[in-house]
């Protein structure tokens, strides 16, 4: 019972963790246009820094070492991490935005997050090559004086706290007159160019708040693993954020959480712990993530909207408080009667 | 009416562009004067739309100077073009097709404070506020052109004829100096037609000056102030439409061409 509570209160970790990247990316590109399949990037950049914040500095030594180490309590290394994560997002988007259109930008972002991926495994200067960061460790662990279990536990709660924040966060964003503006650069950038906005600028901003996501949920993936190295971000990770984002439902706050979790519980997660515990075969894991691929075809053939769909945003909406100017407005008047 | 003669609203010097070695603009230059209705007009693939691309700044010119009252925007990017009081509509509609009619609208407007993510955030109060005063203006000018049954709908749900209705809509809710038209009646029904000519001449009476791509010198003729003759990406002449019907190249270059086609009819 106890080894089931654990794995269920991890799975509820990883559900929350992914409903937090899942926001990030729908932001850049189901609500901005940008196809920002370097996603995972961020999402790395973010577990590294949150582990070199919080691990003491280890000098080089028989390829294992890193570059350098702040010992900061985790709690504090993590959002230092987003920051510097979403300036840097900004600074990547800032060079690659300048020139190219977005569909060139796609392939030339996959490019960029492999070479980079592919670097971080032949490069022991910076983060231990292959090794990469272990013993990162549990923030409020030590302090607490608290088994991992217990801290499982605790550190779930930790991330759903986080992850309202960001889901508040977002959704203010999306309902903002600058969220309409990102969704009118995704609609039709030149459209959103010609009526004024600096699409340039907002593309950056989008980028930056995509990659702060990002990195907050490599951090905590990281602060759960206690480790991060180039396996943990594979190549393909970044589509299981994509199809949480289209099972869920592009544009849909709630529905990132959706996609999240029935990806992790049915198709990552879950498989996982059926693997290990009965089955005993990995090959079944290995079918449920390839299934996962299947299931992105199925969702885009059958529901493209997603489960979630996004929601519209009515005259009533904008209008709901401030009921006396609907009365200036006489909705009975339409052109045939003014004809 | 003052006595003094005043700066046209609008003015292009030499505007030269090429495609890939096809020259679309050739050193197109005239002036659009304040609060008219000025018609540009010529064949098909005289530069017209080229032309209306290189002032609002969505191509850039290879050569040549675009003046906006007064400020020089040559080598401007779009946006700081627009934001310089010029808005433009499309040749072929281009709606923001996942938001609602409403919504296209109220992106337009200018100077948002919720578009600083910053005022978001900290003036929540003041962000709500503007959009509800937003939000009851652009019902008025979905109202006034047809469109208010259609506010909650996504844009991109619209006819064609709707989606014409909806460009100028989103033109105007920005209150430009100088508003460019690129031939806002084509491919639409008679009676709308009839409308869409009477929102422009409001418009003008408003205050506002106007430049539109048009085919049917019919529409020219009854409302435009003033003409410009485009032609292989040259301006051929400029005047009121009785008097270019006396302009031997005008007549030879594009209009003898369309009353054959008007009388074919
Ligand atoms: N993006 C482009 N790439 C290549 N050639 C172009 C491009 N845009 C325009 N052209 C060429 O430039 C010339 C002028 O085109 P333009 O669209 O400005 O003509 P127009 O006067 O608006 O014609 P119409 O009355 O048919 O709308 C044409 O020969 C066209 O083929
Ligand atoms: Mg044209």
């Amino acid at each position: 019972m106890s080894a089931f509570f654990l794995f269920f209160m991890t799975m509820v970790f990883y559900v929350i963790v992914f409903w937090i990247a899942s926001l990030g990316l729908d932001l850049v590109w189901s609500r901005t246009g940008i196809p920002l399949f370097a996603y995972y990037l961020y999402v790395a950049v973010g577990a590294y820094l949150t582990g070199l914040f919080s691990l003491p500095h280890v000098p080089l030594q028989n390829g294992v070492g890193n570059l350098f180490g702040f010992n900061l309590p985790g709690l504090l290394a993590l959002p230092l991490a987003a920051v510097v994560t979403g300036l840097f997002a900004m600074f990547v988007g800032a060079v690659f935005m300048r020139r190219l259109r977005t569909d060139y930008l796609a392939v030339v972002m996959v490019a960029v997050a492999l070479v980079i991926w592919d670097f971080s495994q032949n490069d022991i200067t910076l983060v231990s090559g292959n090794t990469g960061l272990t013993n990162i460790p549990l923030p409020l662990a030590g302090v607490l004086h608290i088994n991992i279990n217990q801290w499982t536990y605790l550190y779930t709660g930790v991330a759903f706290v986080w992850a309202l924040a960001l889901w508040w966060i977002m959704k203010t964003v999306s309902n903002s007159p600058t969220g309409r503006v990102f969704r009118a650069i995704r609609d039709d950038s030149v459209v959103a160019a010609t009526i004024g906005k600096n699409v340039y600028r907002y593309q950056i901003l989008s980028m930056g708040i995509g990659g702060f996501y990002a990195a907050i949920a490599g951090g905590f993936l990281a602060q759960l693993a206690t480790s991060w190295n180039p396996s943990s971000w594979a190549p393909f990770e970044v589509f299981n954020v994509f199809t949480m984002v289209i099972v869920g439902g592009v544009g849909s706050n709630l529905g990132m959480l959706v996609g999240a979790a029935l990806l992790q519980v049915l198709f990552i997660q879950g498989p996982t712990y059926v693997a290990s515990n009965y089955l005993h075969s990995p090959t079944f894991e290995t079918l449920a993530a390839a299934a996962i691929g299947v299931l992105m075809w199925l969702s885009l053939w059958f529901r493209p909207q997603g489960a979630v769909p996004e929601r519209l945003k009515s005259t009533a909406w904008y209008l709901g408080r401030e009921p006396a100017l609907q009365e200036t407005i006489n909705p009975d008047l339409t052109v045939e009667e003014r004809a | 009416m003052t006595t003094q003669p005043t700066t046209p609203i609008l003015s292009t010097r030499e505007l030269r562009k090429s495609f890939l070695g096809v020259t679309a603009v050739n050193g197109a230059t005239f002036d659009v004067p304040r609060n008219l209705i000025t018609a540009l007009i010529g064949p098909n693939g005289a530069g017209k739309t080229t032309v209306v691309s290189l002032i609002s700044g969505q191509i850039k010119a290879d050569s040549g100077q675009v003046t906006i009252d007064g400020a020089d925007v040559s080598g401007w990017p779009a946006h700081r073009i627009s934001q310089q009081g010029l808005m433009r509509t499309f040749q072929l509609s281009r709606e923001l097709g996942g938001m609602t009619v409403l919504e296209n609208l109220m992106v337009s407007a200018r100077r948002q404070t919720g578009e600083n993510l910053v005022n978001v955030f900290l003036r929540p109060g003041a962000v709500k506020k503007e959009e509800a005063a937003l939000a009851a203006r652009a019902l008025e000018i979905l109202n006034r052109y047809g469109l208010y049954h259609l506010r909650d709908s996504r844009a991109q749900a619209l006819s064609g004829g709707q989606k014409k209705l909806l460009e100028i809509s989103r033109a105007v809710i920005a209150d430009p100096k100088i508003l460019l038209l690129d031939e806002p009646m084509a491919g639409v029904n008679p009676a709308l037609i009839e409308k869409i000519g009477e929102y422009i001449i409001d418009l003008r009476d408003g205050g506002m000056s106007i430049l539109m791509i048009e085919h049917n010198l019919g529409i020219v003729e009854k409302i435009c102030d003033n003409v410009v003759v485009l032609a292989e990406g040259r301006t051929l002449a400029t005047g009121k439409m009785s008097e270019l019907r006396e302009n031997e190249d005008v007549v030879r270059a594009y209009l003898g061409e369309v009353i054959n086609a008007d009388n074919g009819r």
